[in-house]
């Protein structure tokens, strides 16, 4: 279970640049739909990556589905060096993502995402017409049933 | 450190890599690469290991790709639930979170009941 308002003030009160994506975004635009992670895309500039880093160390991430015992260093040197993990943290799974399918970075997200209110703090949030075209370009089954609710989603809005 | 030419390392690799000590490889008397043995993980350095991480996500990472046809989803369009999208679109983005958190924990709960029966 995650603990949304906890995560969110991590990220927020370290001044991370990111944008929600994934099902969560869903569930912000709509969806009825159950998930189980926070996905996230972050900035990847050296300053944006040391605030993810200073916002996540209080929480212990740690890669989710990596055998125990892993020499494991989030530090900004890593997260440079690399560009999606997977984590638990003890706040509930994050993914923070430098990119998602469509070629949707952070960069791109900030033209393509909505400002909405969570738990008193303003989020950046993909836009619909965004998700869609991510979950179609990441090509995943799973996602078939996603992408149909998410064009019902788009259709209800349209007729209101 | 022990050094070899490309030529030199590919005719003696196995030797090589038998060895405790990191080769330093050469080509046209430049320095190309690095090959550490992996005899005693803990001496590899930081920035090797960070690497060694970043594998394994990336590993986590791939997936297969499979086409979006519009009339696969246009079918399953055909079975959601306009009701529950109708009922959530009245709600703020705030409301359909709290919703969610509220969704997983019954799941959490339903799933503790299923594994104390067990």
């Amino acid at each position: 279970m995650i603990d949304f308002r906890r995560l969110l003030a991590a990220l927020i009160e370290e001044k991370v640049e990111f944008v929600i994506v994934g099902g969560v975004a869903a569930t912000l635009h709509g969806s009825a739909r159950l998930t189980s992670d926070l996905d996230i895309v972050y900035g990847r500039s050296r300053e944006d990556t040391r605030r993810l880093v200073a916002a996540l160390a209080p929480l212990k991430p740690y890669l989710r589905g990596a055998p125990k015992g892993l020499p494991f260093h989030l530090d900004v040197e890593t997260v440079r060096a690399g560009l999606n993990f997977t984590l638990t943290t003890d706040a509930g799974p994050l993914d923070a993502l430098g990119e998602i399918a469509g070629g949707f970075n952070y960069e791109v997200l900030r033209k393509r995402s909505i400002s909405v209110e969570l738990f008193g703090m303003r989020c950046r949030v993909i836009d619909l017409d965004a998700l869609i075209e991510s979950k179609m370009a990441a090509g995943r089954p799973k996602d078939l049933e996603v992408i149909a609710e998410l064009e019902t989603i788009r259709e209800e809005i349209e007729n209101k | 450190m022990k050094t070899a030419s490309v030529r030199d390392f590919r005719a003696r690799l196995a030797e090589l890599l038998e060895g405790n000590e990191p080769v330093l490889i050469r080509r046209h008397s430049k320095n190309v690469a690095i090959v550490y043995p992996l005899r005693d993980p803990g001496k590899l350095p930081m920035e090797v290991r960070r690497t060694i991480v970043n594998a394994i996500a990336r590993q986590f990472d791939v997936r297969e790709v499979v086409p979006m046809h519009p009339q696969v989803i246009e079918r399953y369009k055909r079975d959601v639930d306009r009701t529950l999208i109708r009922e959530n679109l009245q709600r703020t983005p705030e409301q359909r979170l709290r919703a969610l958190q509220e969704m997983q924990r019954f799941a959490a709960e339903v799933r503790r009941a299923g594994s104390r029966r067990r």
